[in-house]
């Protein structure tokens, strides 16, 4: 009796130590599970908390190119490989209508809907020196902090008028900008022996109003403004002049 | 003597069943408990590599609208499991589930900047919302929860 109890306790208590073993190796795999995913949370946090970057600049291209400068003001190099990942989504004006595109980056393109890097600044210079970018596909090094890459977006539409653009990274970390100047200021000359300057701005719309104020005496009849376009307009003299007239200018 | 001996192994068999047969259904009961364990642990795990960010929004006509939405973890969702997803669309305060369809009133999605079928890390989707009437001026709430309980939302305008 006593060796059939002997027996019996001590094969329930291997099958009791063989259950707790299944349950502390679960808990040490489910915790293994968790513990890798908080591992890629915070690292993913990590990036985003020193991911930045702003806005610096922009014109016109042309009728359907922008060019943007955005810096990369944070602590993290973004590598140009994954820049297929980001987004930039412009909105712009076409026909009256307002319209948003999300745009693919393709370093390649030359026509079509695409944005790419054109240049890259350090200290206002062009190039970089840290993980140096190679801008002809394949593309290849990183936008390190503070350095600036010039951005050309470009919209197949019939003269489209930028608003807005909005710049996320691969990590969801976005920075947008409107593209309106409520008005702008210059200078301009008509040479001597010229009848007509043609002056670009950024306006990035057909200015409301313009105004032109001749530096000089004119001695002809008058001058005036044609060509009024989304980037540029003309300030015409009815006739030469011996010297050089110069114009400030304010659009609206 | 040799009947002693007799009912011992009787009695020893008996035990040795018996202890057996516990010892089954505890592992059984050990072996579902580990089951159920690691599921409920890799549901968590996946749940907390899902991370997902609604980036813009915006009307592009009178009854659609246009929602970027970014893959900010790192689980991969298939093409198929995206669709599990819900939107929650509508006027502020008075936003409903709207149903997945591939043409018509509903909302549907592509993948932008991937190169198979699966939403990967940083990879984003354009989901469309085709409303059944025009969309009105104001004030509009959008949200996107994905299959697994992860969400995230945004309030946005329709303008003139």
């Amino acid at each position: 009796m006593g060796q059939s109890t002997t027996v019996a306790t001590a094969f329930t208590a291997i099958m009791m130590i063989a259950g707790i073993t299944i349950l502390i190796t679960t808990a040490v795999s489910g915790f293994s599970i968790i513990t890798q995913a908080i591992d890629s949370r915070v690292d993913r946090t990590q990036i985003i908390v020193h991911e930045r970057m702003a806005f610096t600049g922009w014109k016109l291209d042309d009728a359907q190119t922008l060019r943007l400068n955005v810096t990369n003001a944070g602590e993290t190099s973004m590598t140009l490989r994954e820049f297929d990942k980001f987004d930039l989504i412009a909105t712009y004006l076409e026909a009256g209508a307002t319209k948003s595109e999300w745009l693919a980056f393709n370093q390649g393109a030359s026509s079509g809907d695409y944005w790419k890097i054109n240049r890259v600044f350090f200290n206002g210079a062009e190039g970089d020196q840290v993980n140096p970018m190679v801008l002809t596909a394949p593309v290849s090094g990183k936008w390190d902090p503070g350095e600036t890459i010039e951005l050309l977006v470009h919209i197949d539409a019939v003269n489209p008028t930028y608003r807005y653009v909005m710049y996320s990274t691969l990590n969801g970390v976005t920075v947008s900008t409107g593209l309106t100047l409520s008005y702008q200021t210059g200078t301009t000359i008509i040479t001597s022996g010229g009848v007509f300057v043609e002056v670009s701005h950024n306006l990035g719309r057909v200015p409301a109003n313009i105004q032109v104020t001749p530096r000089s005496e004119i001695t002809g009849p008058g001058f005036w403004v044609s060509d009024v376009d989304s980037d540029s307009f003309r300030v015409n003299l009815s006739q030469s002049e011996a010297g050089d007239i110069g114009f400030y200018w304010r659009i609206e | 003597m040799a009947s002693s001996i007799v009912s011992e192994g009787i009695v020893l068999v008996a035990v040795v069943v018996a202890a057996a047969m516990l010892s089954q259904v505890f592992l059984t009961a050990m072996t579902g408990i580990e089951q159920s364990s690691l599921t409920m642990s890799e549901r968590l795990g996946d749940k907390m590599k899902t991370s997902i960010q609604v980036i813009s929004a915006v009307n592009t006509s009178s009854t659609t609208v246009k929602v970027w939405v970014k893959n900010t973890g790192t689980y991969i969702m298939p093409s198929a499991v995206i669709q599990r997803g819900d939107v929650i669309f509508g006027k502020y305060g008075e936003f409903s589930l709207v149903e997945y369809a591939e043409s018509g009133a509903g909302w549907d999605f592509r993948l932008l900047n991937s190169d198979d079928t699966n939403w990967q890390s940083g990879e984003t989707i354009e989901v469309t919302i085709t409303a059944s009437t025009a969309l009105s001026k104001g004030d509009y709430y959008f949200c996107f929860n994905t299959f697994n309980g992860v969400d995230d939302e945004l309030y946005f305008s329709i303008g003139g």
